[in-house]
Order: structure tokens, then C-alpha cells, then sequence
């Protein structure tokens, strides 16, 4: 997934675009709301970030999601079919988003597109949208709901309230539980074996890398590997001399569609040769959105990254994942 | 013409010059936010090898190709344009190159790699070549006509890049956002060797051009009544900076003002005469980038990042640039 923001300067605009490689994006402290319907209107609900929200129906049986991760969720409680439009970087769960119609990026929608399809709720994601969408679509009438989901502890909310507006709280719980037993499942197998040390560089030149609040640092520590840039919170830049004497033993590199071309990216921390990760050839091109969308498939990305870090708990290899020799 | 400089103040000048490179690559292979064991540095195959000689010491001699070529470059469009604000990145050339260069990474998939180079000097060209043919009124160059056709070119350079940005894969996006940041790494080293020979192919020739431009700032009567065909040496000039220019960009990224704040401060301490400028510009070029790259290293230890060294460049080239302009008020600069 991808964000930018209409910043005027170069590189605001290179960071930003940057930054949002991966959703998610930096950890926030979490503001207030869930969608509870204490002393508001009947019909009426607060959303992620402390709005208060009117869909036209609810359960809101026309839906348009403008977050990828939103896409998933609704799809993976049954509520897939209420969907009437998608952002265009809404490319999961495939076949089914195909034969939506998109109504442009998630950060500059057609706003005309989305009226025109009469949705009765539009779902945004603090992280992946820009909140004067929200805005401006509010002013034409369309009631929208923010979800703000910066972590795995916030995974729950954003399910149960996106099951709730859409009648599917019951498959939401359930999604939820899976996810929880997926996760604990991961984190018993890892619990017991050593740790090595993991980096996520979202970039190679210039070096970015994940550190603490972000979700594949998350998934790392969960899948029995210790991040060596816990030091940073973020995406952000970070010096090679540094992690030349961090030595990762296994290297994680996000990347969009790693099947169709991810071989220069590896191939380009061949040079590194002292580093522990490239000597043993445990540099990884994973999908970007299996590790840093908070949607429906994290338990897949976790299940993934325990197998790269600990190659001891299985031998199938993911498809998901490239490799170097 | 005047005499030549005479081969003592040459000797001096380029020699303090190299001296002082070497050292800042001495400071840059020194330094940096890690402690390192020299020692173990001293060895192959160790973190600490692997610190000095490619974190640091490669960075460091990519930015001294990088700030050669820009370096020599902006005396060459200062002399070509008679303007002491212009620079690649004020006339537009950069930017030129970075469409270029844009449009090797976006469409030509893993073959990018390689073209990037060829397609920043054409798009430099290209640039150049449309600012200078802007700049000819009635066959005379003038100056405040070329750095606005520079202004402009740069704005709808911006606008193309951004229009390629939005047409590449979203993988792509990002890497040509990162890449206009202007900034230094650890280089590939065939292509720093590559960037190298070409970048000293570029100042030797431009250095043997110099008693041509120490005739061009006559003006271009006073250039054609000393027996220089002023047409030709200018479209050779303009070849040679672009070339360097897009060099320059195809290595690092468009870095800005590094042609400017170098010349002005060389012509203070070495006055204006070429055959010492070209030298002096590309040997003092290298020599800034260098140490400005080496400070931004240094940034992560306040800043717990590292910025671009563009960024380091134009905090403190925007300011020079603007003091020129107050100091220069009275004088007619276009």
C-alpha cells in the first residue's frame, strides 16, 4: 500500500512517500473511540479517532472502502458483498476485489465517483487517508468512519467496529479469535528457540529501516526474532556503519510483489558480506502487505517470518518470499 | 589574453587543494556515529574493514565525484552564461537530468541501472540546450533570459518527474521520490570507477577549453576579435558541463548549489582566471561535498537520522545564494 501527502517541498514529498512504503505507518498513542453508541443518537456512532458518525443505514448495506486493509477485513466477516467501491491499492483478498469498481488512490480519490455510487457508510483509515477526504465527503453528505489501527493491540477494535457498522460483529469475534489463537499458535512454536537478531529495511539506499511501532517489528518479536533496530520507533533512516556492527542474521526486505522482481533488492546487499544474513544467504524479500497491512492476512505474515527466522520449524518454502544463495 | 598563471601559483593551488581532499577523506574514513577497532579494521572480511572502506571511505570518494563534477560544472555555466548565479541547478540542467534519469527508472525495468547515466547527460542536454537557445537574443546570449528559461524548466521538469512518479508501479514511485532527494551511499564501485573516468574526461577537456573561456568573459565581440569562433566554444561548453552535470546527477541525485557556493568562494582566493578555475573548481567541488556528506553522517547522533546531504547543501547554499544577491544589489547582475 501507498500514501503520499501533497507536500510542496521535495523531499517532504520523498519521505512521505517514503514513510508510507509500508501502512501502518508509525504507532501513534492511540486516541479515543470505538464505535459505542453510549449518549449519542440513535443511529449514531463515534469512530476511531472521536467522530461522530451517522450512516444512512445501519448495518450499512452500501459500503465504499478507501483503505486496503478495510478492504480485507470486510471480506474476511462475510461482508464483502456489501462493498460497492475500492481504492485502486485495494488488491486483496484477489479475485474478489477485481470486479469492484475503484474510485481512484487512497490519498485522492474522486470524490465524484464515490457520490455516485451512493454508499451508505465510506471507511477510511487514519494512516492510509488524508482526513480532509473525510472531510470534504461529510460536506457532500457521505457519512465516513475513520479507523486508526497502529498496532496489533488495536487489531480488535478496527475488526469489531468495521463487524459492528456492517451487521457482521458476530463473524468479526470469530475472525478475531482466529487471529489471536493464529498469533499464539506462532509465538508458542518460537517461544523456546534462540533469537536472532532480524532487520526490516524498508530501503536500501539510502538505509530505512523498521523499528519499534511499526507492524512488522511487531510480528518479528512475535515470530521469535529480536529486531536489531528496536533502538529507532519507526521508519526511519539509519547508518550502515551501525548495522554493519548489529550483524542481522536474517534481513527482511517489504517489498511489492516480491515474486516479480525483487532480485535486484537482494542482490544488492550482496556487498555486505560480513553481515551474518548475507554470508548464509537469509536475505528475504517478503510481501509488504503481509507484514505492514493491518488486515486479515497478518497471522500469514507472522507464520511466514517465523518460518524465515527459525528455517528449524519447516522446510516448505512461502511463496511470498524470495531468497538468495 | 593574460599570461598564463605562473606554474608556482598553479603547483600551489591545485596541490593545497589535493591536500585537503585527501585529508577529508582521512576525516570521512575516520569518523562516523560507530567506534571502530583498527585492528580489526586493518583486516579484510571484518564489520569494522567493512566500515572504513565502504560505508565511509566509498561514500566519501563518491561525493568527491560527484562534487567534482558539479564544482567545474558551475564555473563552465557561470563563464557560458556570464552570470555569476548560475548554476546546474539554477538553469535548470539538474533537473533536466533528473527527468531523465526518472524516466530510465521508471520504464526501462532492470536495464535502468545501466542507462540511468546516458539518459541524465541527455536529459542535461536537452535542458541546456533549451535554456541557452532561449537565452540567444539576436544571436547575443543574455543572461537574465536563460536563468528565468532555467526558473521555468525547472518547475516543469518538477512536474514531469512527478507525472512519471505517478505512472511508475508503486515500488518504483518510491524509488525515484528517494533518488530526487539528492543523496550519497556506498557506491557501486564500477560505477563510481565508471563515473570517475568520465568526470576527470570532463575537467581535463574543460581545462584545456580555459584560455577560450578566459576570452568568452570579454564578451562575445571581445572573444570573436582575439580569434575565438564564440558559437563553437560555447556548444563545446555546453556539452562538456552538461555531461558533467548529468553525471554528477545520475550518481547522487540532483544536489544543488554545490556549483555555486564553490566557484565564488575559489574566485575570491584564486581570482578569475580559468586555468586555474577548472582545476580549482572541480578539486574544491570534491573537496566540499565530501566534508558536507561527512557532517551529515554526523547528523544521526543529535538527530537520530540521517537527512540527505542535498539538504546540507542548500541550508547553507540558499543563504549564500541570498547574500550574493544583497551584496551584488548595486551591480547590474541580468
Amino acid at each position: 500500500m501507498f500514501e503520499a501527502r501533497h507536500s510542496r517541498g521535495r523531499v517532504a514529498f520523498g519521505l512521505a512517500a517514503l514513510l508510507a512504503i509500508s501502512a501502518g505507518c508509525r504507532r501513534a498513542p492511540p486516541e479515543a473511540g470505538t464505535a459505542d453508541t453510549t449518549h449519542l443518537a440513535a443511529g449514531s456512532v463515534r469512530d476511531e479517532i472521536g467522530r461522530v458518525v451517522t450512516p444512512r443505514a445501519l448495518p450499512a448495506r452500501r459500503v465504499v472502502s478507501l483503505a486496503p486493509n478495510i478492504t480485507e477485513l470486510m471480506f474476511a466477516i462475510g461482508a464483502g458483498g456489501q462493498l460497492v467501491g475500492i481504492d485502486k491499492y485495494s488488491d486483496q483478498p484477489a479475485p474478489e476485489v477485481d470486479r469492484l469498481p475503484k474510485v481512484g488512490s487512497n490519498y485522492d480519490p474522486s470524490l465524484e465517483r464515490i457520490a455516485g455510487l451512493a454508499p451508505d457508510l465510506v471507511f477510511l483509515s487514519k494512516s492510509a487517508n488524508k482526513r480532509e477526504t473525510a472531510e470534504a465527503l461529510e460536506r457532500m453528505g457521505i457519512p465516513t468512519f475513520l479507523t486508526e489501527t497502529p498496532g496489533l493491540a488495536e487489531m480488535g477494535r478496527t475488526l469489531r467496529d468495521v463487524g459492528r457498522l456492517t451487521g457482521h460483529l458476530a463473524e468479526a469475534e470469530r475472525a478475531l479469535a482466529r487471529m489471536e489463537a493464529g498469533f499464539a499458535a506462532v509465538r508458542a512454536r518460537t517461544r523456546t528457540l534462540p533469537r536472532p537478531r532480524v532487520l526490516v529495511a524498508v530501503w536500501t539506499q539510502p538505509l530505512y529501516v523498521g523499528g519499534r511501532g511499526t507492524f512488522a517489528h511487531d510480528l518479528i518479536e512475535l515470530a521469535g526474532g529480536e529486531n536489531v533496530a528496536r533502538e529507532v520507533e519507526g521508519f526511519v533512516t539509519f547508518p550502515m556503519e551501525r548495522l554493519l556492527h548489529l550483524a542481522p542474521e536474517v534481513i527482511i526486505l517489504p517489498t511489492h510483489a516480491p515474486e516479480t522482481g525483487a532480485a535486484p533488492a537482494i542482490a544488492a546487499w550482496k556487498r555486505w558480506s560480513t553481515l551474518p544474513a548475507v554470508k548464509n544467504g537469509r536475505v528475504f524479500a517478503v510481501e509488504d502487505s503481509l507484514i505492514s497491512r493491518p488486515g486479515a492476512r497478518l497471522v500469514q505474515g507472522a507464520e511466514l517470518l517465523a518460518r524465515l527466522i527459525h528455517p528449524e520449524l519447516s522446510t516448505p518454502r512461502n511463496r511470498d518470499s524470495g531468497q538468495i544463495r | 589574453m593574460s599570461p598564463p598563471p605562473s606554474r608556482r601559483r598553479f603547483a600551489w593551488v591545485v596541490g593545497a587543494l589535493s591536500a585537503s581532499l585527501i585529508g577529508a577523506w582521512a576525516v570521512a574514513a575516520a569518523v562516523g556515529v560507530e567506534g571502530v577497532d583498527w585492528a580489526a579494521a586493518l583486516r579484510g572480511g571484518t564489520a569494522d574493514h567493512a566500515i572504513v572502506v565502504e560505508a565511509r571511505l566509498g561514500r566519501a570518494l563518491l561525493g568527491s565525484v560527484v562534487g567534482a563534477a558539479l564544482g567545474a560544472a558551475g564555473v563552465a555555466f557561470q563563464t557560458l552564461v556570464r552570470n555569476p548565479l548560475a548554476d546546474p541547478y539554477v538553469l535548470g540542467v539538474s533537473s533536466g537530468a533528473a527527468v531523465g534519469a526518472g524516466l530510465a527508472i521508471a520504464f526501462a525495468g532492470v536495464a535502468g541501472t545501466w542507462l540511468v547515466g546516458p539518459c541524465a547527460f541527455l536529459g542535461a542536454m536537452g535542458a541546456m540546450a533549451l535554456v541557452y537557445r532561449l537565452g540567444l537574443v539576436r544571436g547575443r546570449l543574455v543572461p537574465a533570459v536563460a536563468l528565468l528559461a532555467g526558473v521555468v524548466l525547472n518547475a516543469l521538469s518538477w512536474a514531469m518527474i512527478l507525472t512519471i512518479a505517478t505512472l511508475a508501479r508503486i515500488g518504483t514511485t518510491a524509488e525515484i521520490l528517494v533518488w530526487l532527494m539528492g543523496s550519497l551511499g556506498p557506491p557501486r564501485w564500477s560505477s563510481l570507477g565508471l563515473g570517475a573516468a568520465v568526470v576527470v574526461a570532463g575537467v581535463v577537456a574543460l581545462a584545456a577549453l580555459a584560455p577560450r573561456l578566459n576570452a568568452l568573459v570579454l564578451g562575445d565581440e571581445g572573444a570573436h576579435s582575439v580569434g575565438i569562433d564564440v558559437p563553437r566554444t560555447r556548444k563545446l561548453l555546453l556539452v562538456l558541463a552538461s555531461l558533467l552535470t548529468g553525471v554528477g546527477v545520475a550518481l547522487a541525485g540532483p544536489i544543488g548549489f554545490v556549483g555555486i557556493i564553490v566557484p565564488h568562494v575559489l574566485r575570491l582566493l584564486v581570482g578569475t582566471d580559468h586555468r586555474l578555475m577548472i582545476p580549482a573548481g572541480a578539486l574544491g567541488g570534491a573537496l566540499f561535498l565530501t566534508l558536507s556528506d561527512t557532517l551529515t553522517r554526523l547528523a544521526f547522533l543529535p538527530l537520530g537520522a540521517e537527512p540527505p546531504v542535498s539538504v546540507l547543501t542548500a541550508l547553507m547554499g540558499g543563504p549564500f545564494f541570498l547574500v550574493l544577491l544583497w551584496r551584488r544589489r548595486g551591480e547590474r547582475l541580468f
